[in-house]
């Protein structure tokens, strides 16, 4: 019976995946990216089958990714009902970043290559860099996968004190991570690329950071905190691998740099952490039996039952950021002059996506605002602060345009020295210059 | 423990220099200090604001600092100020000798405790002042070492409790603290045992003695209120915390990774610091002014798990317990003390004065009676003083109505009706940081005009003014 209960968690939260029936803005801004192939398999899966297909296949890659997370807890000898555990702190951890992006191929990419790094064998190897190269070509997160390497690499060093074939192993998957993460062809240097798969670009002075603990009870900061507290209660240490607190903690940084990086923790910490609630509990430990391949056509069997359920249930246009925290409105007003313009956000997100829909409509930052150039950030940062030259800045990089909360200064001082309200959504107001208008 | 001391001597040393400069930089002791002679001239707690604001006269306030700011108020008017800071200060060497000492019974090692106390002292400096919740951090100190005893003088932890919520309503932790641990125990012991009944003795007489005020259950009713409150989020204590936060980087997340690794509860022996983990968690990420109570209450855990965790003959204990080695340290921990003391002594921002006192005295000296607005609250309670200026909200803040503080706030982010709202209210004055978005408004409008400015502050007044009545 308990064997049942991770795949109903992985079900369960490909369901509310799927009724979170969102896309999310940063998704255009990798479909535009011309080093992501997810992006453009997205957009070919968009233009052919339609939104409801991309939504639900973004589900069940959820899904797939706690169910890993279940299976990896499952090989380390741990019973099926912590391996639920593990599934459902993942699910928490998840939970506060649906929607359609490319994140759920992170996920379950991290997921698996998590599961990779605990196997030996040169089978194992073999498919871990497999799952790198994929991973590095369709999301970009080879830097994570190194990071993961490298504390693999440690731990079996810490564990061993000697080079074995253990060591050898994570040495050579480590190394292939990160030539792997090397070659990827950006056009932007590759330390500001892979800072920014792992939100760390977040933190440069006008970009835009999501952080974890936000003075109230959200999902983010409870799912946090129910892993602290799983972990502090059984030890991150309990089974003596030096490589599950490394990951644990570097990834717990991570998570609290930016929230975006929480759904990395919860499915690569659950399953150390269900595994060390077990070892207290349960004597005996067994392995799964069955087949791999057994397994994998239940799965997909699975998906594409919901799959189908999805796409005649949902709708199949992509409805480009229609919820309340996106200011599409703005947006269609200040594209309906059919004018080029250059305009600044005050949260550097709200302009995500908006050249690929608006093409006349350049914004000054967006998601990418950590890899922009260093004048552009000053600009914003000094621009929203009201601080120093902020207004020959904005000439400077000729902005006509500002979206910002109608209540903040720079609305103020720039309506004062004549900028216009061209339009409002309630919450956000557009600015331009008096000759605009 | 004689290492531990060493440290907490440095950091009292570095507590004691922020302490005598406090007045200059937080604007909370003049408003304590208003509080205090009231209560003192009076002998009757306040129950709303009155004509000293122009814009809540007559809001209910629950002065719940009010023994605190009794304190502040007779040590200032008999010039032992300094007297009210080494308390303070003894206050908080308490509470880290306190958590050497629960770290120490736990049977931690020197190693160990010295850790925990190293990362307590990092998590309460940033929070740490001439303030009323250094003294709820000794009353909550207190009240754990009472837990982890478990004898019967428990119950003079009511006492503690009670004395706690005059001081400070953080004491409504106090229940949730002592519920966690009482459930801890319950879930040990598997069964209605004699120390399961006095520990849920001590949690129901805890949320008793938190009642046991001038305020009556009012005190509770308002920590529960602030808990929800929009005044929140202008406050800077009641940010929630980050990793670049250094009570949180270097104090609190440390302690957390500590118990993290190595594991605090399972499989049932310690189910109650557990509890307290999972009480100390969540509130951590609550506010920044949470971070020291967090602290205290994981520290000992850490050290005893640090110390459970290494093996004896890996220790550095026997190397920290030579004479050398403790001569060492104690000429360290001496030096080093000279040197917080002579460096912050000469540094501006501990020797400086941080307030905008002298433009307030101007404006008071200008005739009338005027409607200030600070776009710093705290500023404010500097005005208190001055019969003839009015505050728009001043250090006192949670009192002030919604309404007030919307509007407050639309002027602070110079929302665009900003001066509509001035004017409304009919302020005649603008207390402003040099420079900011305010400063620069004000400057572009010809109703209002520079009156006084320093390095720092500006102050403007409205033309053509006409004071009012106070």
């Amino acid at each position: 019976m308990t064997r049942y209960f991770a795949p109903i968690v992985a079900f369960a939260v490909a369901t509310a995946f799927a009724a979170h029936a969102r896309l999310i803005p940063e998704y255009l801004v990798q479909a535009a990216d011309p080093n992501l192939l997810g992006g453009a398999v997205f957009h070919a899966a968009l233009t052919t089958f339609g939104y409801a297909f991309v939504l639900a296949l973004c589900a069940v890659l959820a899904g797939a990714a706690v169910l890993l997370c279940a299976w990896r807890t499952r090989l380390r000898g741990a019973p099926d009902l912590y391996a639920a555990l593990a599934a459902l702190l993942a699910a928490l951890c998840l939970t506060g970043q649906f929607g359609v992006s490319l994140a759920p191929i992170g996920w379950v990419c991290a997921a698996l290559f998590a599961l990779l790094l605990e196997r030996s064998g040169r089978v194992s190897v073999v498919l871990a860099l497999v799952v790198v190269f994929a991973w590095s070509l369709l999301q970009g997160g080879a830097t994570l996968a190194a990071i993961l390497a490298l504390s693999a690499l440690a731990g079996s060093w810490l564990d061993a004190r000697k080079i074995d074939d253990d060591v050898r192993e994570k040495a050579l998957i480590a190394s292939g991570s990160i030539v792997l993460g090397l070659l990827q062809l950006h056009a932007l240097p590759w330390h500001a690329y892979g800072a920014h798969a792992l939100y760390l670009d977040a933190l440069l002075a006008g970009a835009q950071r999501d952080r974890l603990w936000t003075g109230g009870i959200t999902v983010n900061a409870l799912a946090f905190a129910a892993v602290l507290i799983m972990a502090a209660w059984y030890g991150v240490r309990r089974k003596d691998r030096a490589a599950d607190a490394i990951a644990f903690f570097v990834l717990m940084l991570l998570a609290m740099l930016d929230a975006r990086n929480l759904p990395y923790f919860g499915l690569l910490a659950a399953p150390v952490i269900a595994d060390a609630a077990a070892s207290y509990y349960v004597g005996a430990r067994t392995m799964p039996s069955g087949s791999f391949f057994g397994y994998s056509a239940a799965f997909a069997a699975c998906a594409f039952a919901f799959i189908a359920t999805i796409i005649s249930t949902e709708p199949k246009v992509p409805m480009w950021p229609q919820t309340a925290s996106e200011p599409a409105k703005l947006f269609v007003s200040l594209a309906a002059d059919h004018h080029a313009h250059r305009v600044l956000c005050e949260k550097p997100r709200w302009c995500d996506g908006v050249a690929a829909i608006f093409h006349g409509v350049q914004p000054l930052l967006d998601d990418r605002a950590g890899i922009a150039n260093a004048g552009a950030r000053r600009t914003q940062d000094d621009a929203v602060a009201t601080q120093g030259k902020w207004r020959s800045e904005l000439a400077r990089e000729r902005i006509d345009a500002v979206i910002a909360k109608s209540d903040t200064n720079i609305v103020a001082l720039l309506t004062q020295t004549g900028w216009r309200l061209r339009a409002s959504d309630g919450t956000r107001v557009l600015l331009t210059p008096e000759a605009a208008q | 423990m004689r290492i531990a001391i060493a440290i907490i001597v440095v950091f009292c040393a570095r507590f004691l220099m922020a302490a005598l400069s406090f007045p200059s930089h937080d604007g909370d002791i003049a408003w304590q200090q208003w509080l205090g002679t009231y209560v003192l001239h009076q002998h009757v707690l306040p129950k709303q604001l009155g004509p000293e604001t122009f814009t809540s006269s007559g809001a209910p306030w629950i002065p719940q600092e009010w023994a605190f700011s009794v304190a502040v108020a007779w040590f200032i008017a008999h010039g032992r100020f300094w007297m009210l800071a080494a308390l303070s200060v003894a206050a908080i060497a308490l509470c880290l000798l306190l958590v050497a000492y629960r770290a120490h019974r736990r049977g931690a090692s020197t190693f160990g405790i010295a850790v925990a106390v190293v990362f307590s002292g990092f998590a309460l400096l940033p929070s740490f002042g001439v303030r009323a919740q250094v003294f709820g951090w000794l009353f909550l100190s207190i009240v754990l070492l009472l837990l982890d005893l478990e004898n019967d003088w428990l119950l003079l932890g009511l006492l503690a409790i009670a004395l706690w919520a005059n001081v400070h309503a953080s004491a409504l932790i106090a229940p949730v603290v002592i519920g966690a641990w009482a459930v801890g125990t319950w879930i040990e012991d598997r069964a209605w045992t004699v120390r399961v009944e006095r520990n849920f003795v001590f949690a129901a007489g805890s949320a008793v003695a938190v009642c046991m005020t001038p305020l009556l259950w009012h005190l509770p009713l308002y920590a529960l209120h602030l808990e929800t409150s929009t005044i929140r989020s202008a406050i800077a204590e009641w940010q929630p915390p980050d990793l670049f936060f250094s009570g949180m980087g270097y104090g609190l997340l440390p302690l957390l990774a500590i118990c993290c690794y190595f594991g605090i509860a399972a499989p049932r022996e310690r189910w109650r610091d557990g509890m307290l983990f999972a009480v100390a968690a969540i509130i951590g990420g609550l506010a920044v002014r949470h971070i020291p109570l967090a602290a205290l209450i994981l520290a000992p855990m850490a050290a005893q798990r640090l110390s459970s965790a290494v093996p004896v003959h890996a220790r550095v204990n026997t190397v920290l317990q030579e004479h050398f080695s403790e001569m060492l340290i104690y000429a360290c921990s001496a030096a080093v003390c000279g040197v917080i003391i002579l460096t912050l002594s000469r540094s501006p921002q501990t020797a400086g004065i941080t307030l905008p006192k002298t433009a307030i005295v101007s404006l008071a000296d200008v005739p009338g009676t005027h409607n200030l607005y600070c776009e710093d609250f705290a500023w404010c309670s500097l005005a208190l003083e001055e019969p003839n200026v009015r505050t728009f909200i001043d250090g006192r803040c949670d009192p002030f109505p919604p309404r007030v503080w919307s509007d407050y706030l639309a002027v602070e982010r110079v929302s665009p009706a900003w001066n509509r709202v001035l004017k409304r209210w009919d302020v005649d004055s603008v207390l402003v940081n040099e420079n900011d978005s305010l400063a620069q408004a004000l400057a572009l409008r010809r109703d209002w005009h520079l009156f006084y400015h320093d390095r720092r502050y500006e102050v403007f007044l409205r033309q053509d003014v006409r004071t009012a009545e106070r």
